[in-house]
């Protein structure tokens, strides 16, 4: 082979490459793994793995700076990577079935493992006993709901996602009969009565419950056992001038009331939202100990179960290791409050839930061809084999064949 | 010459798959809106000319002694009310919108927190007790049963229900500090007065802890912590049921040089022979059944007829010393005599016991009531 | 003569395996094997007070053995009585382990007297409990990662002092009163309702059976419980009685009273609970014998003959070795199939169990191996791996049973028997990789033994293994995805756990790219599966470390520490590997690998 300069695009089939981006691999999830214990899982995935580039800020200006690929950069290469050398270097025959399986059930595997990384939508449901809800709510996102409850069967709901707060752009919604325009925007605030705060500055709301609360800014936390609660002040603006501005918060229980224009509304900061077609009603939540302890055995929810169109009423028993599936939707035994009396439900929405399984079939059934054909290729090969042949090195996959040599 | 070209086109393909992939993992930010049926159990706070929205405050002077703890999402009020040697009570005082389940519910609920059977509803008058408060009639009950998994054997609880809720005032532990405390219990209950007409301002959520994860061990704090050293019993060396006084101290008393010290027993504080007598000082906390269950007690050991609570008084006779109150009870002339003090004393009650065959307990009893006066408080 | 020598190994150690395996009189004319074969509930399972008085023992001070005053080595179960019944003699015994200075000082020990002394008497530490209970409370609210030493050292004193004190208040009050006094008298049984309210309270066991045969383990109570019922229904039973004697002739030291209480009291939970007895007495034996310290014993011999077989007689002494290491293993593998019964589980449901099976799975690859090659190379590798195995096992025992109830979360046989068994076997043969690859080196670069064929041999071993590592270790991380899309609603969420096993199944694809695009040879290839050790002793203890998670398990210097190390040592192997090879020992001996 003369020694000549390799095509670019040959790069892409080496097994350098793969090596390459493996040990690149390992070196993100360790740092990940380390970084977990200050910025959470939730931190972590969103700057390592579910990103291009993990970005470190420049100290003393704003400017992010890439100081090493990402999870969806490495995994996108080495899927490219994967495949090319794949395609390059492995003819179709029955000999190599195997490998072809192997193979193809890990790009599978890698490619789901990134589209559930974009689809999947995790809620949770906190339900009393005896409460029926028909939503779900989001574990980080918030939402401004603005109700109109003037008609008597039903209430209009218009959603504004919290991102949409914190630009200070002006929303406008055909429902709506007036501007809804962010003053201040907090992640996480603290709310005290004006009445015992010391020296309150003066109120940034105008109209509702605001007037009489202060709402201070506190840094976000990521902790597991801390939560956030956002805060923000909102001018709604009519054609004819303010209607005032509200303090709406995730900890106010109750939506602030106003009339306008002849119908009443409501507003509020929430966790956003997504309404079920079903309705789930808590009947009872069980939390067994094993005696004398309080390691847990069991922890149980049965919940009844109608839909909208009142095609099912059923009762379920959602408890550990055994989810409900119903509606595209998985519901998990996740949590418990209030001594026992509230469940928490997670509820997962992720419709490339099957990949992982499929894929998983694929590379067994990949490696266990791979097994069988090299196992009888060595038993027809040699009636005695030589001494010192392992049997696990026929378990594995089939080296490949070396397009250059090692220096 | 490794294939170029079928590499590349596949290649392409990849790449603008992986674009597309990204682009729709961005965050949709659009406003959506949709229709909702009536929520029953979501109530708007109304405007402030309207009354005043949320749960009405009250208000409540929590005794002496009584240690605050953090409100939570779920209680208005938490107090810790410490006892001797490390127990403690817990007293929670909590609202509930609506009726919170009639009385036969409550009753049997805190029934079975402290593993006794439930009652049936002819039994719930039995067990509870009116009592009239500044803000309305509390409903008590005192229960007491086997030891729950948290510790406690007793709880007294009460309600008082009003148009649009429920509040219930609980305290649990164990049986004789929930039993002293009662008294302050009732106080609270009655010192209890609704902060009417006081703009509270609008309810915020507490900013508790968040729901407990299946996946982990409960943090930990559910068990009761045993008390590391047991408290310091009165005597030196001598065993006792531990005695609950206040910082382990005893009374002391002189023993007349004649008295031969005995062996003392698991049971005894001391232990005197007096000729062919013996006396046996003993005490046990609380009041151990009564004045008249103790003199009949004896009586009926020493073979004499037992006493009603008219007869008490011919039956026993008090003696004052040293600040203490003693009451002494003669049982001579039956077959085995008797002859006992009963001192009750910083939560416990004391017996000083003298028996023996009947010469020498008459032998010996100036000497036993003399003996007495020496007895005092340190 | 030389040809005698594996036999006449292989007898020795049955003999003296059999001896660790025969039942034990007991020492002195009480029948404390009786009584350590009574059954009581504790932490959620039914178990031998043989158990209770060895674990709580190891808890304490690190050993089982006690020396009472003058020498005389106590059994657990005196221990345990004397905690139960007699605690002011209790009190005596040194059993408080404690290490940290500050600790010490607070107490007033440690120097003059104490100087040197670790292990303390309650008695000794009496005077500093109020001082050291509001340095707990101090330290208490800090989170755990952020404790320091002396933090951490304070929290442990208090948890097992209160362990001790809710021994004591599990069938008496700690100032010892004599229950059979009152139990004739109803009005002494009420005056007594306080002192049994805080048995109840405070009990660690729960001794009385309940009266329906059938019942389950909820309703067992604990003594104090038992009382309560008797004084509101006025009836004692009969096991409360049977303790109430046991109580007495304990303290009265009445070797027949004693005796008679115990025999009643056994005969009748063996009638009424036939399968519960027959458990505990199992447990009781399999304490006793302790196989997994005999099969240590076993893998040292083992690996020490291997390693002389390397240099003199090597055919003898090699095979002395494997059997050896073959006993070791059917002894490991009784012992963890007696555990597996005794909880009704698959083999791995803790940290202590995947250590025993790490173990046992490497030495069960090593059988295998050295049956191939017969070059003692396995047997020592597999040994030494047993030995280290079974340390770790032994350290991680001492915080407490190591038979505990499974967490709701992991309550499920399947998962447990295919995910957490896979992927320790993956583990155990990385391990074993590594091992292989440092024998490897040791023996170039020291020795004149690395000869061409056992070079080759080596790395044909080693490629082997790294092949069935990669493959177990994937296919367990799968089954370990599935079982969180099962519980928790997605295949892979970025625990450390789960970050740990895929970095070794990365590293171990990373090895065998390497391989097979020929980026390394001999050499390097046994740098890389050295480096296979570091990565799975992460994966194995760091991420627990770290506190955060679905498997953390909170942070102790000492393991810390071990792992620091570990991991130095293969970094220098590593280091060591890499002097040029024409400078190795064995490269006169062979061609260059």
């Amino acid at each position: 082979m003369p020694p000549s300069r390799p095509h670019p695009l040959a790069i892409l089939t080496s097994l350098r490459l793969t090596v390459v981006l493996l040990v690149l691999s390992i070196v993100l999830v360790f740092a990940a793994t380390l970084d977990q214990v200050h910025l959470g899982v939730w931190g972590v995935q969103e700057k390592y793995f579910r990103s291009f580039f993990v970005f470190r800020r420049v100290p003393g200006t704003g400017f992010l700076f890439p100081i090493f690929p990402g999870g969806y950069l490495l995994g996108g290469v080495l899927i490219v990577n994967l495949a090319a050398a794949h395609l390059n270097r492995f003819r179709l025959s029955w000999g190599k079935s195997g490998i072809w399986l192997t193979h193809i059930g890990l790009v599978l595997l890698l490619a789901g493992e990134g589209l559930s990384g974009m689809l999947q939508k995790d809620n949770q449901m906190r339900i009393d006993v005896g409460q029926t809800r028909r939503y779900s709510e989001s574990f980080r996102e918030t939402e401004l709901a603005v109700t109109e409850t003037t008609r008597p069967g039903y209430d209009q709901v218009v959603a504004i996602p919290a991102a949409r707060l914190t630009d200070g752009a002006t929303v406008q919604h055909p429902l709506l009969p007036f501007l809804v325009k962010p003053v201040s925007y907090f992640p996480n605030a603290m709310l005290r009565l004006r009445s015992q705060v010391a020296d309150p500055p003066p109120s940034v709301a105008t109209a509702g419950q605001g007037t009489d609360i202060v709402a201070t800014p506190i840094p976000e936390t990521a902790k597991q056992d801390e939560s956030n609660w956002p805060a923000a002040y909102v001018e709604l603006v009519g054609p004819e001038g303010p209607l005032g501005t509200f303090l709406v918060s995730t900890l106010m229980e109750q939506p602030e009331a106003f009339k306008y224009g002849g119908r009443s509304w409501r507003i509020a900061l929430r966790a956003r939202r997504d309404y079920l077609p079903f309705a789930i009603t808590l009947v009872k939540f069980t939390h067994d100990v094993y005696p004398g302890t309080d390691i847990p055995r069991d922890f149980a929810s049965t919940i009844r179960l109608r839909s909208d169109d009142g095609r099912d009423n059923r009762e379920v028993r959602i408890f550990m290791n055994n989810p409900l599936r119903y509606a595209g939707r998985a519901f998990y035994q996740a949590g418990y409050a209030n001594n026992d009396r509230t469940t928490v439900l997670q509820v997962v929405r992720n419709p490339s839930w099957r990949i992982p399984y499929v894929s998983c079939a694929l590379i067994v059934l990949g490696l266990a061809a791979q097994f069988a054909i090299h196992l009888s290729a060595f038993f027809r090969r040699r009636p005695g084999a030589p001494a010192g042949i392992p049997a696990g090195a026929a378990a594995g996959a089939a080296p490949r064949t070396v397009s250059r040599p090692a220096p | 010459m490794p294939a170029v070209n079928p590499t590349r086109r596949r290649m392409a393909l990849l790449a603008v798959a992986g674009i597309c992939c990204g682009l729709a993992g961005c965050r949709d930010r659009g406003v959506t809106s949709y229709r909702i049926p009536k929520e029953p159990d979501a109530e708007a706070a109304t405007a402030p000319e309207a009354a005043a929205a949320g749960a009405p405050e009250i208000r409540w002077t929590a005794p002496d002694g009584w240690q605050p703890q953090a409100a939570s999402a779920m209680r208005q009020g938490s107090y810790l009310v410490p006892g001797a040697a490390g127990a403690a009570a817990d007293v929670s005082i909590v609202s509930f919108p609506g009726t919170g389940g009639d009385d036969l519910a409550n009753i049997n609920r805190w029934r079975d927190q402290l593993k006794l059977t439930p009652v049936t509803a002819a039994e719930v008058a039995g067990q509870v007790q009116s009592v009239p408060g500044a803000v309305g009639q509390f409903i008590l009950a005192d229960l007491e049963g086997a030891v729950s998994e948290r510790g406690a054997a007793r709880i007294l609880g009460a309600w008082l229900r009003q148009p649009d809720r429920v509040w219930f005032f609980k305290m649990m532990g164990p049986s004789d500090l929930v039993g002293a405390q009662k008294d302050a219990f009732i106080a609270l209950l009655q010192s209890v007065r609704m902060a009417e007409g006081q703009a509270g301002g609008p309810p915020l959520a507490q900013a508790g802890q968040p729901p407990a994860n299946t996946n982990d061990l409960p943090r930990g704090g559910l068990a009761p912590r045993p008390p590391l050293a047991p408290p310091a019993a009165g005597g030196a060396g001598m065993n006792s049921i531990p005695v609950r006084s206040e910082g382990g101290v005893s009374l002391v008393w002189k023993a007349p040089a004649d008295w031969q010290t005995l062996a003392g027993s698991a049971m005894r504080k001391a232990s005197y022979g007096v000729g062919g007598a013996e006396v046996a000082i003993t005490a046990f906390p609380g009041d151990v059944g009564g004045v008249l269950a103790n003199v009949n007690r004896w009586r009926g050991q020493a073979g004499l007829e037992p006493v009603d609570e008219k007869g008490l008084g011919e039956a026993t006779a008090p003696i004052e010393s040293n600040g203490l109150h003693f009451l002494l009870v003669d049982a001579e002339g039956g077959s085995a005599p008797v002859v006992a003090a009963l001192l009750p004393w910083n939560g416990a009650t004391w017996f000083f016991k003298l028996t023996g065959p009947a010469d020498a307990v008459a032998r010996a009893k100036p000497s036993f009531i003399s003996f007495l006066k020496t007895v005092r408080a340190p | 003569m030389r040809k005698y020598i594996p036999i006449g190994a292989l007898l020795l150690a049955l003999a003296w395996v059999a001896s660790t395996l025969a039942p034990q009189r007991s020492p002195g004319p009480f029948d404390l094997a009786a009584f350590g074969r009574l059954p009581v509930l504790a932490d959620g399972r039914i178990k031998p007070m043989d158990t209770i008085a060895r674990t709580g023992l190891l808890m304490l001070q690190g050993r089982q053995r006690l020396e009472a005053a003058g020498g005389r080595a106590l059994a657990p179960e005196e221990w345990l009585l004397d905690v139960f019944f007699r605690p002011e003699v209790a009190d005596a015994y040194r059993i408080f382990r404690i290490d940290n200075p500050d600790v010490l000082s607070l107490f007033g020990l440690g120097s003059g007297d104490s100087a040197g002394q670790v292990r303390f008497s309650f008695a000794q530490l009496q005077a500093g409990l109020p001082e050291l209970d509001r340095q707990a409370q101090m330290a208490g609210p800090v989170e755990a990662p952020e404790r320091t030493a002396f933090q951490r050292s304070v929290l442990e004193l208090r948890e097992h002092l209160e362990y001790y004190s809710r021994l004591k208040y599990s069938l008496g009050t700690p100032d010892g009163f004599d229950l059979s006094a009152v139990l004739g008298d109803r009005r002494l049984l009420a005056a007594g309702r306080p002192g049994f309210e805080a048995m109840a309270t405070y009990s660690l066991l729960r001794a009385v059976p309940p009266s329906a045969p059938s019942a389950r383990p909820d309703e067992w109570r604990s003594l104090g419980q038992a009382l309560l019922e008797a004084v509101s229904t006025g009836a004692v039973g009969p096991q409360v009685r049977s303790y109430a004697a046991l109580g007495k002739a304990w303290r009265g030291s009445q070797p027949e009273a004693f005796n008679t209480a115990l025999a009643s009291s056994g005969s009748e939970i063996s009638s009424r609970f036939a399968p519960v007895a027959r458990r505990c007495s199992l447990e009781a034996l399999f304490n006793r014998a302790e196989p997994f310290y005999t099969s240590l014993v076993l893998y040292v011999a083992a690996f020490l003959l291997a390693v002389v077989s390397w240099l003199k007689w090597p055919a003898e002494l090699g095979r002395a070795a494997s059997w050896l290491m073959a006993l070791a293993f059917l002894l490991a593998t009784g012992g963890i199939i007696t555990r597996m019964w005794l909880e009704g589980r698959p083999p791995v449901t803790n940290l202590y169990s995947s250590a025993l099976f790490i173990g046992w799975g490497a030495v069960a690859l090593c059988l295998v191996l050295e049956r191939i090659n017969r070059n003692a190379v396995a047997s020592s590798a597999g040994s030494l791996i047993g030995f280290g195995t079974l340390v770790i096992a032994h350290n991680l025992s001492l915080s407490g049973d190591t038979l505990e109830m499974m967490r709701a979360v992991l309550d499920s046989n399947f998962w447990l028997s295919t995910h957490v068994v896979t992927v320790t076997t993956g583990y155990a043969s990385t391990f074993l990789a590594g091992f292989l690859a440092t024998i490897y080196i040791a023996r170039g670069v020291f020795t004149r033994t690395l000869d061409r064929a056992t070079a080759d041999s080596l790395a044909r071993m080693v490629y082997g293994i790294v092949c069935f590592a990669t493959l177990f270790s994937f296919v367990g991380t799968v089954l370990g995805g599935i079982w969180a899309d099962q519980s928790w609603g997605r295949f892979w969420g970025w625990d450390p756990k789960e970050n740990g096993a895929l970095v070794i199944v990365l590293w171990n694809a990373v090895i065998l790219h390497c391989r097979w695009g020929g980026l390394v040879r001999q050499r390097g290839l046994m740098c890389l599966a050295v480096f296979g050790n570091v990565v799975t002793a992460w994966s194995w203890f760091g991420t627990n470390m770290l506190g955060v998670g679905l498997h953390s398990y909170g942070f102790t210097s000492a393991a810390f520490q071990g792992l620091v190390a570990f991991v130095a040592i293969q970094l220098v192997v590593i280091g060591v590997a890499a002097i040029p090879v024409d400078k190795w020992r064995s490269s006169a001996a062979a061609r260059t690998p």
